[in-house]
C-alpha cells in the first residue's frame, strides 16, 4: 500500500493527476440557485455556496470537513471532476453525497497516508467499494478511484456506512435528469481532461500491480478499462442507451427498485456487482422481490391503521374538547390534553386539527404508536398538512421505520409551496405516486433536495426551522447524529422557545454520544414545558448512559407519574408508555435492588414513587 | 451450509470452548429483547455476528430480525444472513454497552461488515435505548 503513497501525497509541483482528479470532486453541483445557476464553485463546499449564510451551524458543519483548507492549494479537484463528468457527454446528476466525498477526500488527503497503507481493514472496503461506485455518477471509473481513497479516510463516521449502501449504478444511468445542471455543465467544460483521467488510471493501475490489490480483479478491470482509454466507457454508454430504451425513467426506476431489493436480500453484496450493463437483464428476475417489499410495507401500515382510544375518558362529555385541549397544551398539561383531543376526534371524526394535535401530543407523551395512527388519520383528511408530515417523520424515525420516515419527509417537501418546485424539477419524469420501496437512493435524493431547499434562502436571518428539522431527521436516520444535531441546533436558534426543538436537539446529541450536552438541551425543553414526558424520558436515558442510574430511575418515575396523573377525577388513566417501563426496569437492574425489580414487574408505580421519594 | 453448528440458543456452552465476553453481552441483549417483543423484529433483517478473539472467529451469533429471535450460532437452515459483522470480543462488548458506536469502530477498522450496511444501522436499538426525537 505504500506504493500508492506517491499518488496521494500532496506535493507541490508534482503533476499528480489524482490531485487534479480531486479538483473536480470539490465542486458541488447540487448547489443551484433559484435562477438555475450553479453557484460559483469555490474551492470547497463553503458557506457561500450553501446559502446567503443561512446559518452558522451549516457553516460549522461544512467547516468541520474543511479544517485542513490550507492544504488544498495543490488540490483543485473541481476542474478535473467537471471535465470528467462532462466528457461523458451525458447529463450528470450530482449526488448529494458527492460533496461529502469531496470533503472526506480533502480530509483524507491531508491525513497521514501511512495509515492508508497499513490499514488492513481497508482491504475489504477497497474491493467492495470499487464495485460500488456512487450512484448517479456518470464518470464511473474515475469516481471509483476517488471513492476508494475516500474510504480510507478515518474520520468520517457516516460515510463508510453509507457508502456501502449506495446503489451502484453499474452503468452510467441518468437516474434523475436535472435540466439546470445540464445547461450549466455544457458550458463550463474543457474536455481535455479526459487524458488526465486516463493517465491517472494508468498510474493507479501500475501501482496496483505492485500491491496486494492485484488480487482484486474487478477493481483492476475497472482501472484497466480506464487506462485503456475512454473506449470502454463509451461501450458502457452504448449499452446503457440500449438498456434504457424508450422511457428511460421507467426502466431506471424499475432498475432502482430491483437493485435495492437485491441489496436488501443478498448477503454477499460483492458478488452481485459486475461493472457492465449486461447485468440489467438478469435484474428483471428480481422484480418479484419488489412485490414482497411492498407487502412488507403494507404490513407495517396495518399496525398503525386504527387508533385505539382510551377505554375510559372522562372528557368524552366535554362541550368543547378541542379548545380545552389546546388550553391544556398551552399549560403544558400534556396528558390531559391527549384525553381531550381523543374526545374531540371521537365527537368529530373529521376534525383535521384535532387529529393533528392528538398525534403531536401523543408523541410528546412518549407514545409514538398512537401518535402515528392519529397523524395518519390527519393526512388522510388533509393530504397537505405539513406539520403532520414532519411529526410523522420524527415518529417513524423513532420507530426505526426508515422507509416510512423518508416517505413522510418527501411528502412534506412535495406539499410545501416553498420547495415543491425542487421536487418537480428533479422528478418530472417519474411518478411520485408509487410507494417508495427503496431507502438508500431515496435518502440521497432527499438529502440533495433538502440541501437545495436550504440554499434557496438568501437571507441569513430567515431560517426555516421546519426545513432544518426535516434535514435533521433525515440525517438522524442513517445515524449521522452530529449532522442532525447541527440542524436541530439551527432550528432552535430560530425558535428558542420551542420545547420540541430542544428535545430533538437533545436526542440527536444523546444518540451521538454527547450525553452531557444532551442533558443541557433536555433541561431547556423541560423548563419550557415541564410536562414534556418525552423530554423527561430522554433525560433519564442520558443519565443512564452517564451511569447515573439512580437519577435515571427518578426521571423515569417522574415521567410515569406524570402520565398516570393524566387521570380524570375518577381515576381513569391514559396508558403509560411501555418504553418508559422497560427502560426503568433496566435502570433498576443496575441498582442492584432485586426488591424493586419485583415492583417494576408488577408495575406498582405508587410503591416505587414512595421508595424514591417522588411525590 | 453451516459447518460449525453450535449448541442451541438456550445453552451457554460454546463449541470452541473459549470464554467470550460477547456471550454475557448477548444475554443482556436477550433480556432487553424479552421485555419488548417487537424489538428484534424492528431490526428487520438477519444479522450475523462473527465474534473474534485473537484474530480468529470464535463464535457466531445470529440476530434474526425477521423471526424476532437471537441465538448463538450461525443462522438456522433456511435463513440467510443479510449482514455479517465481524468484530473482536472486546470491541463487541463496547459496542453493545453503548460505549462505542458502530460507525466509529468501522472507521477504525475494528468492525467489518459484509452485506447491506444500512440494515446494520438498526442494531443500535438492541444495544441501548435510543433517545427519541
Amino acid at each position: 500500500m505504500a506504493a500508492l503513497k506517491p499518488l496521494l501525497d500532496a506535493e507541490c509541483g508534482t503533476t499528480n493527476p489524482l490531485i487534479k482528479l480531486s479538483q473536480f470532486y470539490t465542486r458541488d453541483n447540487t448547489l443551484v440557485t433559484q435562477d438555475g445557476l450553479i453557484k460559483p464553485a469555490t474551492n470547497n463546499f463553503t458557506n457561500a455556496n450553501l446559502t446567503g449564510g443561512s446559518n452558522a451551524t451549516i457553516d460549522e458543519l461544512v467547516n468541520e470537513y474543511h479544517r485542513p483548507i490550507a492544504a488544498p492549494n495543490t488540490f483543485h479537484l473541481e476542474g478535473l471532476l467537471t471535465g470528467l463528468r462532462l466528457a461523458d457527454d451525458t447529463i450528470d446528476n450530482t449526488n448529494k453525497h458527492e460533496y461529502e466525498w469531496t470533503t472526506q477526500f480533502l480530509d483524507s488527503l491531508t491525513n497521514d497516508f501511512s495509515s492508508f497503507s497499513t490499514n488492513t481493514k481497508t482491504n475489504n472496503n477497497f474491493s467492495s467499494s470499487m464495485i460500488h461506485p456512487l450512484s448517479n455518477q456518470q464518470i464511473q471509473t474515475s469516481q471509483n478511484i476517488i471513492n476508494d481513497f475516500n474510504i480510507q479516510q478515518q474520520q468520517s463516521q457516516w460515510m463508510p456506512w453509507n457508502e456501502q449502501t449506495y446503489i451502484p449504478s453499474t452503468s452510467t444511468f441518468p437516474l434523475n435528469s436535472n435540466s439546470t445542471f445540464l445547461d450549466q455543465q455544457s458550458s463550463t467544460v474543457d474536455t481535455g481532461f479526459d487524458n488526465d483521467t486516463v493517465k491517472a488510471a494508468q498510474n493507479i493501475f501500475a501501482l496496483l500491480q505492485e500491491t496486494q490489490f492485484a488480487a482484486d480483479s474487478e477493481f483492476k478491470d475497472f482501472v484497466e478499462n480506464v487506462a485503456g482509454g475512454i473506449g470502454e466507457q463509451s461501450t458502457v454508454d452504448a449499452k446503457k442507451q440500449e438498456a434504457t430504451g424508450e422511457t428511460k425513467d421507467v426502466t431506471v426506476d424499475k432498475w432502482i427498485n430491483e437493485f435495492s431489493n437485491d441489496l436488501s436480500n443478498e448477503s454477499e453484496w460483492q458478488h452481485d456487482w459486475a461493472a457492465d450493463a449486461a447485468n440489467l437483464s438478469s435484474l428483471d428476475d428480481q422484480i418479484p422481490r419488489s412485490q414482497s417489499w411492498l407487502r412488507h410495507l403494507m404490513d407495517n401500515d396495518d399496525s398503525y391503521s386504527e387508533y385505539k382510544f382510551s377505554k375510559t375518558n372522562v372528557f368524552l362529555d366535554h362541550s368543547n374538547p378541542f379548545e380545552e385541549g389546546l388550553k391544556r397544551l398551552q399549560a403544558h398539561d400534556i396528558v390531559n390534553a391527549v384525553l381531550l383531543f381523543e374526545a374531540a376526534v371521537q365527537k368529530q371524526p373529521n376534525h383535521v386539527e384535532a387529529w393533528l394535535y392528538l398525534g403531536i401530543t401523543q408523541s410528546e407523551n412518549e407514545q409514538d404508536g398512537p401518535a402515528i395512527c392519529a397523524l395518519k388519520k390527519c393526512v388522510e383528511l388533509d393530504p397537505k398538512n405539513l406539520q403532520a408530515y414532519i411529526t410523522l417523520a420524527s415518529c417513524y424515525a423513532n420507530e426505526m421505520l426508515t422507509n416510512e420516515a423518508l416517505d413522510s419527509l418527501r411528502k412534506w417537501l412535495a406539499n410545501n409551496d416553498k420547495y415543491s418546485h425542487l421536487l418537480s424539477n428533479r422528478r418530472s419524469q417519474t411518478t411520485t405516486n408509487e410507494p417508495r420501496l427503496i431507502d438508500e437512493l431515496v435518502f440521497e435524493e432527499l438529502q440533495e433536495l433538502f440541501l437545495q431547499a436550504v440554499s434557496l434562502s438568501t437571507n441569513p436571518n430567515d431560517i426555516d426551522s421546519d426545513l432544518q428539522v426535516c434535514l435533521g431527521v433525515l440525517f438522524h436516520l442513517p445515524g449521522d447524529y452530529d449532522k442532525a444535531a447541527e440542524c436541530f441546533n439551527t432550528a432552535v436558534l430560530a425558535k428558542p422557545d420551542d420545547a420540541l426543538l430542544w428535545n430533538k436537539l437533545g436526542a440527536a446529541l444523546a444518540n451521538g454520544g454527547q450525553s452531557e450536552k444532551a442533558v443541557d438541551a433536555y433541561y431547556h425543553a423541560l423548563t419550557l414545558s415541564p410536562g414534556f414526558v418525552r423530554a423527561r424520558y430522554n433525560l433519564g436515558i442520558s443519565c443512564f448512559n452517564l451511569s447515573a442510574y439512580k437519577q435515571a430511575v427518578e426521571h423515569f418515575l417522574t415521567a410515569l407519574k406524570q402520565q398516570s396523573d393524566g387521570i380524570g377525577p375518577q381515576g381513569t388513566h391514559v396508558q403509560m408508555s411501555e418504553n418508559i417501563w422497560r427502560t426503568l426496569a433496566i435502570a433498576i437492574g443496575h441498582l442492584q435492588r432485586p426488591d424493586l425489580e419485583q415492583s417494576v414487574g408488577k408495575k406498582d408505580l405508587s410503591k416505587l414513587l414512595h421508595e424514591f421519594k417522588i411525590e | 451450509m453451516t459447518k460449525e453448528k453450535s449448541s442451541t440458543a438456550t445453552t451457554t456452552t460454546s463449541s470452541s470452548g473459549v470464554e467470550l465476553k460477547a456471550r454475557t453481552a448477548f444475554n443482556e441483549i436477550n433480556k432487553r429483547a424479552k421485555g419488548q417483543p417487537d424489538l428484534v423484529k424492528k431490526v428487520g433483517a438477519v444479522i450475523v455476528f462473527d465474534i473474534t478473539k485473537d484474530g480468529n472467529v470464535q463464535q457466531s451469533w445470529t440476530i434474526d430480525g425477521k423471526k424476532g429471535t437471537i441465538y448463538e450460532g450461525k443462522p438456522l437452515e433456511g435463513t440467510t444472513a443479510q449482514v455479517t459483522i465481524t468484530v473482536d470480543d472486546n470491541d463487541f462488548v463496547d459496542l453493545s454497552s453503548g460505549k462505542a458506536n458502530a460507525p466509529a469502530l468501522f472507521a477504525k477498522g475494528k468492525l467489518k461488515v459484509k452485506g447491506n450496511v444500512m440494515l446494520a444501522q438498526k442494531l443500535s436499538t438492541l444495544f441501548k435505548d435510543q433517545a427519541k426525537l
